[in-house]
């Protein structure tokens, strides 16, 4: 019985969308291509993900290869942006820190939207003692200072990419519960809802089927723009030596190196580039993360 | 509106404890003796296994917490295995420096950030308004470390305009009005770091808070009764635009309390980030411990005088 209104939902939906033309996301995606930081910005991030996927192919020396005779070399025709305290070539380090910095922001959003979306949707859905349970945790952990507490964890199990990526994750779902569950209380009185409820399914279904998909909007919202805090937050920890550890370069960590005074002031080569790198990574995900917002926004008419 | 606070001040109480639960195990898991460092190699394994046993070293995990717990009720923090005196005694001596530096970049982010963010929202798609977007987005991803670093390199090292770190010129002797100029030199650069950071969230609160005001009714009654724009933006749109950037301030502080632990890092500035930095690199657990539930404690503060502050300015909101 259910499976045949389904089939029929859904075909009602695609006729709906046959007719009136355009579906809301349709007219997302239009709204984001007209907005030109958001393309610049996804245009950087393609640029940079290339790079990441194909870093062997445009890079001609060996990630790791340590030479001696060469150290603190400054950018020259060989080594376009010079060596480091090891003789390694800046460069090709910084495209293969593309990958870690890249991977670091990615996992560790995924990590905190899986544990946000989950709790925040079953606390806002189930209402009562959960959702009081759900709340109190999302007020402990929003009151950790992140900082902090990556540096004393980071610090007790010491450096690992891993342990880097839990930290991120676990620490920063409260945001994506809050917003999720803000969400879930106003969609769990809707008309679909209450049908789906008649209809015999069970919390389960109803969370997972109807109710989050139905969150997707802020939910990618707030993924890209945890993505650019992830890569920020990778930067600090690796740069107080917590982060990614060495010899896998990461922006954060080949930052680090300007912990010693000298390279900080002479050996500009070794730190600039990857702060810069930083810097514009972080910048074009803001730019598309505030494209995206507007664009998903039914409230912003353009 | 009181039963409001106080039903707030109560849920503060499982937060503090559920905090406090989660440092603490964390750092009891970490391997290691952190009181190896202080003991005597000379003694017998015996004597040492005793001394342990004496301060509770020994204890299962929940034995531990409670005991800390009644301590730390009581204002003892524990005994800095660094510094060799009560945790309470080197807390005091770094969180003024930690409160100078973030409550200045505050009020400087403040002062500048506003004012932009109002004449940003009344000049919508102005060449100011472009300028100060980009402005603020850069702002928002720099990491305050990166600043920090260039603004040593190139303003303090190589032009030679700021000292380059600490909070005091080492050596010199300066007393009176000279200490505070000198105070004031070495802290331009870390508190414009922090700032920096700051302001542009702050800007960008101020000015989409500005404009979904400025698009209300009474604006539009108060400019149709003949008010003069300066005073329809000023008196009337800006008193309601900045409720919610009020709470913004007070939850900022929570983040610069936050952020000033990678700039006192990278000017070497004498506060709790610093502290804690160093407790964490020489295993001072205790010092570990304490500081960040300090630091947790001013955070929440901070955040729940955001949410009252709230209540308190914006009638609409119901207190249950």
């Amino acid at each position: 019985m259910s499976v045949i209104n389904e089939a029929t939902d859904k075909k009602a939906i695609l006729n709906k969308k046959n007719s009136s033309g355009i579906s809301p996301w349709q007219i997302a995606v239009k709204k984001l291509k007209k907005n030109k930081l958001a393309m610049f910005g996804l245009f950087i991030l393609g640029v940079l993900a290339l790079a990441a996927i194909f870093a062997p192919l445009i890079t001609s020396y060996d990630r790791d290869l340590i030479n001696m005779a060469k150290i603190y070399e400054a950018p020259s025709f060989n080594h376009w942006l010079g060596t480091d305290e090891l003789g390694r070539d800046v460069y090709t380090r910084l495209v293969y820190g593309t990958r870690i910095s890249l991977s670091v922001g990615i996992v560790s959003t995924a990590v905190s939207v899986i544990i946000g979306v989950i709790l925040g949707a079953v606390g806002g859905y189930l209402g009562g003692i959960v959702d009081a349970i759900i709340m109190r945790i999302v007020d402990i952990f929003m009151c950790f200072p992140f900082y902090l507490i990556a540096i004393v964890v980071a610090g007790i199990f010491g450096p690992s990419l891993l342990i880097l990526m839990a930290i991120m994750g676990i620490l920063s779902w409260p945001k994506i519960a809050r917003i999720v569950r803000a969400e879930v209380l106003t969609l769990k009185h809707r008309e679909f809802v209450e049908a789906s409820r008649a209809l015999g399914l069970n919390s389960r279904k109803i969370i997972f089927k109807h109710i989050i998909p139905n969150t997707m909007a802020p939910i990618i919202v707030y993924a890209t723009l945890g993505i650019a805090q992830g890569i920020l937050s990778e930067a600090g920890l690796s740069y107080l030596g917590l982060g990614v550890k060495q010899p896998i370069p990461s922006w954060g960590n080949m930052l680090s190196a300007a912990q010693n005074f000298s390279v900080l002031v002479s050996q500009w080569w070794l730190w600039i580039p990857p702060g810069i790198m930083v810097l514009f990574t972080v910048l074009s995900i803001n730019f598309f993360g505030d494209g995206l917002r507007d664009a998903l926004d039914p409230k912003i008419i353009q | 509106m009181r039963k409001y606070i106080t039903k707030r001040l109560l849920l503060m109480i499982p937060v503090l404890l559920g905090i406090s639960i989660v440092i603490f195990s964390l750092i009891n898991i970490a391997p290691g003796d952190p009181f190896s460092s202080m003991i005597d190699p000379n003694i017998t394994a015996s004597d040492k296994q005793n001394m342990l046993e004496s301060i509770g070293y020994y204890d299962t995990l929940p034995v531990k917490y409670v005991k800390w717990l009644g301590r730390a009720a009581h204002g003892d923090l524990g005994y800095s295995i660094r510094y060799k005196e009560p945790v309470t005694d080197v807390i005091m001596r770094n969180i003024g420096n930690t409160m100078l530096l973030s409550l200045s970049a505050l009020l400087l982010s403040v002062l500048i950030a506003v004012p932009i963010g109002v004449i940003s929202a009344t000049h919508k798609y102005s060449l100011f308004d472009y300028v100060i977007t980009v402005f603020s987005f850069i702002g928002l991803s720099i990491p305050v470390f990166f600043l920090g670093m260039l603004m040593i390199k190139f303003l303090a090292f190589d032009m030679n305009l700021f000292p380059i770190s600490g909070m005091v010129t080492v050596g010199a002797d300066y007393s009176g009005i000279q200490k505070f100029f000198d105070l004031i030199q070495h802290m331009i650069l870390p508190v414009t770091a922090l700032g920096m950071i700051n302001m542009a969230s702050l800007m960008r609160y101020t000015r989409s808070s500005m404009l979904e005001v400025i698009t209300q009714d009474y604006i539009r009654t108060a400019r149709a009764k003949g008010l003069k724009e300066r005073r329809v933006i000023y008196k009337h749109a800006l008193k309601n635009a900045l409720i919610p950037v009020v709470t913004v301030i007070c939850m900022s502080m929570g983040y610069l309390l936050s952020g000033a632990l990678l700039t006192e890092t990278v000017f070497s500035w004498p506060g709790m980030g610093t502290l804690i930095y160093q407790a964490i690199l020489n295993r001072d657990y205790p010092l570990v411990t304490s500081s960040t539930m300090v630091l947790a404690m001013f955070i929440l503060f901070s955040n729940l005088l955001a949410d009252i502050l709230y209540a308190f300015l914006d009638p609409r909101i119901k207190f249950n």
